[in-house]
């Protein structure tokens, strides 16, 4: 098919780059911005705008919370099918109650799974989920969407397809291609080193955007191997190749039973009740364990198995947010008496591996220099993919134009509906996040509706205006939709102080970073799209006056 | 078989040619990547590796596989073989896989 290899290398980065290249910008930018998911989160929830707290006292916080829990109904009924029988109303039998949070997070997520009486599979739990305050354990509204935690950063890795998981598939294919085209890129040039150093913007377009699209691709070429690489490791075993789960089950159960032989940790309950002793304690005890083991820290996860049974036990793991690699350093305790039972054995090699290529992508460390150079690695990425969109279209534009073809048309209206479209669409949720009633039923519903609307017109509006690009000409959208940036990026900020008060001044002054830099980061954009949208403007009328002056020979 | 010089190639059979070559790659891959993921795994585990450390090894060997085979069955020139490789090669180690589980439960 082809007549060589660098060919066939450069076939599959055009095309598959094309076809693919409008997932991966999606996954970069958003996950660029989910870097500061939390951040996020306490912009789009004002009642959330407190500091980061430690996880609160079991005893006096956690504790009456979990009590407090219940499945909802739309759960109970959704599980209804999967039971013999009635559906009890009220769900007693507690398999677990745990508490998850991290040094950036000012509200505490609860979970609490129920056994289910007569459940058809009955290893198969209904889940409870409850946000509150660490401070005093107030229930706070766990329906509002955290725009951040909970739809950027799953549109990142699943563009929010949930039916049957196609996003997160669609997004692997397209990291798998990401590593493809990554090598095969370096195959078509092989002038890596210089390709460093070089940035011709004073050069023919065509030039400077190759140069762009060279210099993103290897500036950060570790960068967008190691994403790619480690987002579809951190899937695999559970998404594209979950063979412990299917074809390998059978060692995996295999594998469990060992382990709880070894660790001691009951899988069952005993069917004995059992009082619990306190948990405090056993935190303070566990805190104490890993200060001697030079491994000081706050606890990121607690959970508490088999409750009110004598098999229940205590694990208690750390946040690790002093080093990249994702530990755990779980140690358990009997839950009836607080009896140290285990403390989780140093990492193996390969599990040293594993703990260090997901943390590098999950990033739960404390350092906040570091966070910003991810933001631009994302951002880079992004770049790279833009740029190549622009390359492929500037350079089939005028051919295009003389065969009468609309494929250069069409290619550059998606480009633009990826580029700059999405920008605005994430402005649009900000913007219905802050002018949506408060009380309004399903408005984290409603905010997704107007991320997706912004989308769908800005992909009209880059389709309607696009008719130049068929005469080799450029799509006065990039420029309109820029000038839309930054009105609306404006606009976002202008909203969070009219509804919430928090003005930059304030935020600013009294150190409050998470919605000061939102604000901040909103601004930066508005100004980077202006200068954008001047620059657009003056080299389009460059370009009209040449053009009218070499009309006449034309006709 | 010696192929003739792309552009020569009646487009209608080129674009047949790189839907084959397409799907090939894609599906031809993902049955070569799984038979590597399963093998590596069981022959990991049958090391006396933990099972979650051979799982991971075998996604990491796997999905580096599957990225090589990916770039081959593009580059390669005849599709048919791409297909009888990936297939041939990928449904014997995952056979071997079932293998090796049988013996060690």
């Amino acid at each position: 098919m082809f007549n060589s290899f660098r060919q066939a290398m450069a076939w599959l980065h055009t095309w598959f780059g094309l076809v693919l290249g409008f997932v991966l910008m999606a996954a970069f930018f958003f996950g660029a911005l989910s870097v500061f998911d939390r951040e996020i989160d306490r912009w789009a929830i004002p009642a959330t705008r407190i500091e980061a707290q430690p996880m609160p006292s079991f005893e006096h916080v956690l504790r009456p919370a979990f009590e407090r829990m219940q499945p909802l109904q739309a759960d109970i009924d959704a599980m209804r099918a999967r039971v013999n029988g009635p559906m009890p109303t009220h769900f007693d039998q507690v398999a677990s109650w745990s508490a998850y949070t991290t040094h950036r997070d000012p509200v505490l997520a609860l979970y609490a799974g129920y056994k289910v009486p007569n459940a058809k599979d009955p290893e198969e739990l209904i889940w409870a989920y409850a946000t509150i305050d660490p401070r005093d354990g107030s229930v706070l509204p766990d329906d509002r969407l955290k725009i951040g935690s909970g739809f950027f950063f799953p549109l990142h890795y699943g563009l929010t397809l949930d039916w049957k998981n196609l996003g997160i598939w669609i997004v692997g294919f397209s990291a798998l291609v990401m590593l493809a085209a990554l090598i095969s890129g370096v195959v078509m040039h092989r002038k890596l080193f210089r390709e460093f150093f070089t940035f011709r913007p004073g050069k023919a377009r065509l030039r400077s955007v190759l140069d762009l699209h060279n210099l993103t691709g290897v500036v950060a070429l570790p960068f967008h191997f190691f994403f790619a690489l480690t987002g579809l490791l951190i899937f695999a075993g559970t998404y594209y190749f979950p063979v412990g789960h299917t074809q390998l089950h059978d060692l995996h159960d295999l594998h469990e039973r060992m382990e709880a032989q070894e660790t001691g940790l009951p899988h069952q309950r005993a069917g004995v009740p059992a009082e619990l002793a306190s948990v405090d304690a056993m935190v303070a005890q566990a805190r104490h364990r890993w200060e001697a083991n030079a491994k000081a820290g706050d606890v990121g996860f607690l959970v508490v198995q088999h409750v009110g049974d004598s098999n229940g036990y205590v694990s208690v793991y750390r946040a690790g947010t002093d080093r990249i690699a994702l530990v755990g350093d779980g140690i358990h305790f009997k839950g009836s008496s607080g009896a140290l039972i285990r403390e989780d054995p140093a990492a193996t090699p390969v599990a040293r591996m594993s703990e260090f290529l997901t943390g590098l992508h999950l990033q739960h460390f404390r350092h906040w220099l570091l966070r910003w150079l991810y933001v631009l690695g994302g951002l880079t990425g992004a770049v790279c993919i833009a740029t190549g969109f622009i390359f492929f279209v500037e350079k089939r534009k005028r051919q295009h134009a003389l065969q009468g073809s609309q494929g250069a048309r069409i290619v550059d209206a998606l480009a633009v509906t990826t580029v700059t479209g999405m920008v605005l669409a994430t402005l649009g949720i900000l913007i219905a996040n802050r002018l949506l009633p408060e009380a309004l039923p399903g408005r984290g519903d409603w905010e997704r509706y107007a991320f997706w609307a912004v989308w769908a017109v800005a992909l009209v509006h880059a389709g309607l205006r696009g008719a130049p690009v068929a005469r080799g000409l450029a799509n006065p959208a990039w420029r309109e939709q820029a000038w839309a940036i930054a009105v609306l990026a404006v606009a976002a900020v202008l909203l969070n102080w009219i509804t919430t008060g928090d003005h930059l001044l304030r935020t600013l002054a009294r150190g409050y970073w998470p919605v000061a830099g939102v604000d901040l980061f909103l601004l930066a954009s508005a100004l980077v799209a202006a200068l954008a949208a001047r620059r657009i403007g003056a080299r389009a009328r460059v370009q009209h006056r040449k053009t009218s002056r070499a009309e006449p020979a034309h006709v | 078989m010696s192929q003739p010089p792309a552009t020569l190639a009646p487009p209608r059979s080129r674009r047949l040619q790189i839907l084959l070559r397409v799907l090939a790659a894609i599906l031809g891959g993902y049955v070569f990547a799984w038979g590597t993921v399963a093998l590596a795994t069981s022959l990991l585990f049958a090391a006396r590796l933990d099972f979650h450390d051979a799982e991971f090894l075998g996604a990491f060997i796997g999905l580096i596989a599957y990225v090589l085979v990916f770039l081959w069955s593009i580059a390669t020139q005849r599709v048919l073989r791409v297909g009888l490789v990936l297939l041939g090669l990928g449904l014997p180690m995952a056979a071997a896989a079932s293998f090796v589980q049988s013996l060690l439960t």
